[in-house]
């Protein structure tokens, strides 16, 4: 394996989602021709995975009282009581990622930076299929895939839209069937809803997960896909456009 | 006036909201739960006093993590008041040997990160733990944008000779086609 090219900065703006709407591209075509290429940035994907997932469940922090030096003594139990009040009296946080009602399907997945390769074999007519991909556990990112699948299944439904949503990494755990997850229920209800909408979990860091010994519990009708970057570069085959969130 | 009450009061449960994220940081950054968890707890705290300076709420999570990373600086300035601090040589107290009844991989994983030289640690666990572009990051630790990307693709490139054996793809034969959990 060529390991210059893992260094070459727009394989990491990849996987960072630093590229914009026509280097992703490029690179995608590259990718769509060049198993190589997909397997270096499968690699730099594997080791982002590893960093989240190093973390993905720290050490405790252990109890206040056992705390004795540092900042540790700044804390007081009237801090306490206002981050608590505060919580208390705040407002429920809407969502801050706002769809487009007015815009047309088309102009609404141009301005979210659709990426469609040409394969030659689209037909005219053929219902969008949409891409989504989510790689970090981002809370807004979250709430943002969420809110773009329903805005187009909403949107696309008499034209026989389908969207899938791809989660790795840290994204992971938005397919996580957590009961005490309000993603969680969200997308059980979102497919039940939506018979055209599929959630798909990166095979990689589900291994690198159980070899980590971090069990995940997927919602129940989750596919696990062997890797997310080979499951983009099948969607782009067969003629999906790719949203990265 | 009930409009900003409600915005103030929507940013501070978000800076609320994000003290696990902060805390995983933190001791992504310093390798110790207790520091961690303090200095989490002190960016918290300067994050709720300040709220009402934050004029842009799009802006929250960089401008608290600027906050907890400011917090860390001047804790490692505390520690070490008459030496510059040089970041490529930080050394960690932990070692593999204090975490070993934790998961290999995890372990290894952590263990190459803390050898990561210390702008090159801050770099790629904002990037990858928290999803920050480029360009918050390099906001957020106050250096170019050039210098994240060259420590992220650095930092990049150590853990991959680091984690090689880990690195290995799963036996293409539990791979090879897709399957449904559960």
């Amino acid at each position: 394996m060529n390991a210059g090219f893992r260094d070459d900065p727009r394989l990491h703006a990849y996987i960072d989602n630093e590229l914009d709407v026509d280097d992703r591209a490029e690179l995608l075509e590259a990718m769509y021709e060049d198993a190589n290429l997909r397997n270096q940035v499968c690699e730099l994907r594997r080791v982002k995975d590893l960093v989240q997932q190093a973390y993905f469940v720290p050490p405790p922090a252990p109890q206040a009282s056992a705390s004795g030096r540092g900042f540790g003594q700044r804390r007081s139990l009237a801090a306490c009581c206002t981050v608590l009040a505060l919580m208390l009296l705040s407002f429920a946080g809407g969502w801050l990622v706002h769809s487009r009602e007015d815009a047309s399907l088309t102009d609404h997945l141009a301005a979210l930076g659709a990426i469609q390769i040409d394969t030659g074999d689209a037909l005219p007519g053929e219902p969008p299929r949409v891409l989504l991909h989510v790689a970090t556990d981002n809370p807004l990112k979250f709430a943002g895939t969420l809110q773009q699948a329903s805005y187009l299944l909403n949107k696309g439904g008499n034209q026989g839209i389908e969207v899938e949503v791809v989660a790795n990494a840290g994204g992971l755990k938005l397919l996580e069937a957590n009961d005490n997850s309000n993603y969680a229920a969200r997308i059980r209800a979102m497919m039940r809803k939506y018979p055209n909408l599929h959630f798909v979990a990166c095979g990689i860091t589900m291994h690198n997960l159980e070899a980590a010994g971090v069990p995940v519990d997927l919602i129940r009708h989750v596919r696990v896909a062997p890797s997310a970057v080979e499951e983009v570069v099948r969607r782009l085959r067969q003629g999906w456009m790719y949203v990265n969130i | 006036m009930f409009d900003l009450i409600s915005l103030s009061g929507q940013i501070k449960k978000r800076i609320a909201e994000e003290r696990p994220r902060l805390y995983r940081m933190a001791y992504a950054w310093c390798c110790d739960p207790s520091l961690a968890d303090d200095l989490a707890q002190e960016a918290i705290s300067k994050g709720l006093q300040k709220a009402g300076q934050l004029r842009e709420a799009e802006r929250l999570q960089s401008w608290l993590y600027a906050i907890l990373h400011n917090c860390w600086r001047s804790h490692l300035r505390r520690q070490r008041p008459d030496q510059p601090l040089n970041e490529e040589a930080f050394p960690c107290d932990d070692t593999p040997e204090t975490i070993n009844q934790r998961q290999q991989v995890v372990d290894r994983v952590r263990a190459a990160i803390k050898t990561l030289p210390l702008g090159q640690r801050e770099v790629i666990t904002l990037v990858d733990l928290n999803g920050f572009a480029y360009a918050e990051v390099a906001r957020i630790l106050d250096i170019p944008i050039g210098t994240v990307m060259s420590r992220l693709s650095r930092a990049r490139q150590a853990l991959l000779v680091a984690l090689a054996d880990v690195q290995q793809q799963p036996e293409t034969s539990t791979r090879a086609s897709l399957r449904r959990v559960k």
